[in-house]
């Protein structure tokens, strides 16, 4: 019937040439507002900087970048960015890599999720900031304590949202395998597992927004490197500038991370079809 | 004999405070080879029920439920299943993967089955479609991607729960004539629930029409012996759709009077 050959009037002769231009035309009227928001960020932080505090506490942004420049040229910068980066990404990992099979247990079995759920409801409501201090004394102030944090703040949120796409899927796409002469390891692997991709990358993607958050504060407390240490410096020697070069740092480290993930995600599980 | 047979087959169920309750009871039906029975009734009746225990996917709590003189003890490939929504389809899958999907659990090899796939695609009249997922597809188009998936896998029976009542009327009537077309070329035997009579008489041999529930039980069985295609006109039709829509209406008013006691 017609429902079913209907095809879209696509028309993909003829029309490349201005279909390219309009693609350009398209990029820049969908980039503008994006690029009006960053402008309107430093701008308006320029303006409260210069004219409303006027302090030399409050640098503008131009100084901030200057500064940014010296801290790179002197290598400060890419030591503090790169023992942040470090400690977050195998964090991340190893938390994901934990929390992913554990989740996919809980949800899978009720048994385990009567056994396991005592765990997880009652640890991931300590702070990974509280764990602080208990992880530098178990694990001193070298990076195994940064990692532990790492992981901590990493695998409880992955574990849920794991959890939470097992149980979300809906009893029809397991019934389907069945009737379609799936076993039980098939339904796993073949329906349950790519079901749950989605609400494992939604895991991930929150997990590593908080682990900015953790390592700034670990770094704070006790450490030899990274952008928290930078922070604390800063305040010790009253480097004001050095505490907003650390502070833009993250910004753009995190949103460069978030931003790699979703890309990640639509290169790679793009069938999977994430929020974004 | 029978292909299928349900002998006092009931079925009940726990409800959260502990009560049992009887979605079907004292249920008897024999189906044969190659039949179109459509099981009709008002909604809250246990067709789905039916369905369910016909598929595998529950058990019966009392009766007896065989295929071929073997008890039904879960789903089988055997007995495809066609569902009423669209949850089924697997959203991170092609069309084509979708329907190949069966083949691929038998570990038949890629080449093989993929052709398979496109021969059951072209049948349900999805070409030119299969590198689409789920998302893509209108609510018609999903529906022929899980008939597709169902009959690639070359069952013995197809077992359909009300499979295009979400579907808009014209749509459902398109998906009506091309399931009878594909019925009449593959000699499957099917199953199909609903609780529209027209769509009982459009497509099937058979009707059975089930008393309200709870606890519902076949009432009638009513032969639809209208060869060729099927006109609403038809005063063949016309008598039909009188009598089952008389047997439909009683156990609805039973069912009020009922609810209202």
């Amino acid at each position: 019937m017609s429902e079913a050959t209907r095809t879209l009037p696509v028309s993909d002769t003829g029309g490349a040439a201005g279909s390219s231009a309009s693609s350009i035309w398209q990029a820049i009227k969908n980039g503008f507002p994006y690029f009006l928001g960053f402008f309107s960020l430093f701008f308006i932080w320029h303006v409260v900087a210069v004219y409303v505090v006027a302090s030399v506490l409050f640098p503008p942004p131009y100084a901030v970048l200057l500064r940014a420049i010296e801290l790179l040229q002197d290598g400060v910068l890419v030591e503090n960015v790169g023992a942040s980066l470090q400690r977050i990404i195998i964090g991340f990992i190893a938390g994901s890599l934990i929390g992913i099979p554990i989740g996919l247990i809980i949800g899978s079995f009720p048994l385990a999720r009567k056994i396991l759920e005592p765990w997880t409801e009652s640890l991931r409501f300590i702070p990974s900031v509280a764990m602080i201090t208990i992880a530098v004394i178990w694990f001193g102030i070298g990076e195994p304590s940064k990692i532990f944090l790492i992981i901590y703040t990493t695998v409880f949120i992955v574990i849920l949202n794991t959890a939470a796409g097992v149980g979300a899927i809906s009893a029809n796409k397991i019934r389907a395998a069945q009737a379609l002469g799936a076993n039980s390891r098939q339904i796993f692997f073949l329906v349950a597992l790519p079901a749950t991709v989605p609400y494992i990358l939604t895991g991930m993607r929150i997990a590593m927004a908080n682990s900015f958050t953790t390592i700034v504060a670990a770094e704070l407390v006790a450490a030899n490197a990274g952008l928290g240490v930078m922070l604390w410096q800063g305040r010790m020697y009253m480097q004001i500038g050095d505490i907003f070069v650390a502070l833009v740092s993250l910004c753009i480290l995190g949103f460069t991370a978030d931003r790699l993930f979703r890309f990640g995600v639509a290169r790679f599980a793009g069938r999977y079809d994430v929020t974004p | 004999m029978a292909l299928i047979s349900l002998a006092d087959v009931g079925k009940s169920f726990r409800s959260r405070e502990g009560r049992s309750w009887s979605a079907v009871a004292d249920f008897n039906l024999t189906l044969e080879d190659g039949e179109f029975y459509c099981l009709l009734g008002p909604s809250g009746c246990g067709k789905s029920t039916i369905l369910s225990l016909l598929a595998g996917f529950t058990l019966p709590s009392a009766g007896r439920l065989e295929l071929s003189g073997k008890p039904i003890k879960g789903a089988s490939r055997d007995r495809g299943v066609v569902f009423q929504g669209d949850d089924s389809l697997y959203p991170w899958l092609t069309a084509v993967e979708n329907v190949e999907f069966g083949l691929r659990l038998r570990g038949v090899d890629r080449r093989e089955r993929r052709d398979r796939a496109m021969q059951y695609l072209e049948l349900v009249g999805l070409r030119g479609q299969e590198g689409k997922h789920p998302s893509e597809l209108s609510g018609g188009m999903k529906q022929r991607v899980q008939i597709a998936r169902a009959l690639a896998n070359e069952p013995r029976i197809l077992l359909m729960d009300e499979p295009f009542g979400a579907l808009d009327a014209q749509t459902r009537g398109a998906m009506q004539v091309e399931l009878r077309r594909i019925w009449e070329r593959m000699k499957v035997t099917v199953v199909f629930i609903t609780h529209d009579i027209d769509e009982a008489i459009v497509l099937g041999t058979r009707v059975g029409v089930m008393t309200a529930g709870p606890g519902g039980t076949l009432k009638k069985n009513l032969p639809i012996d209208i060869p060729g295609e099927r006109t609403r006109g038809d005063p063949r039709y016309i008598a039909l759709y009188e009598e089952i829509h008389a047997l439909v209406r009683e156990e609805v008013l039973r069912a009020n009077a009922r609810r209202a006691a």
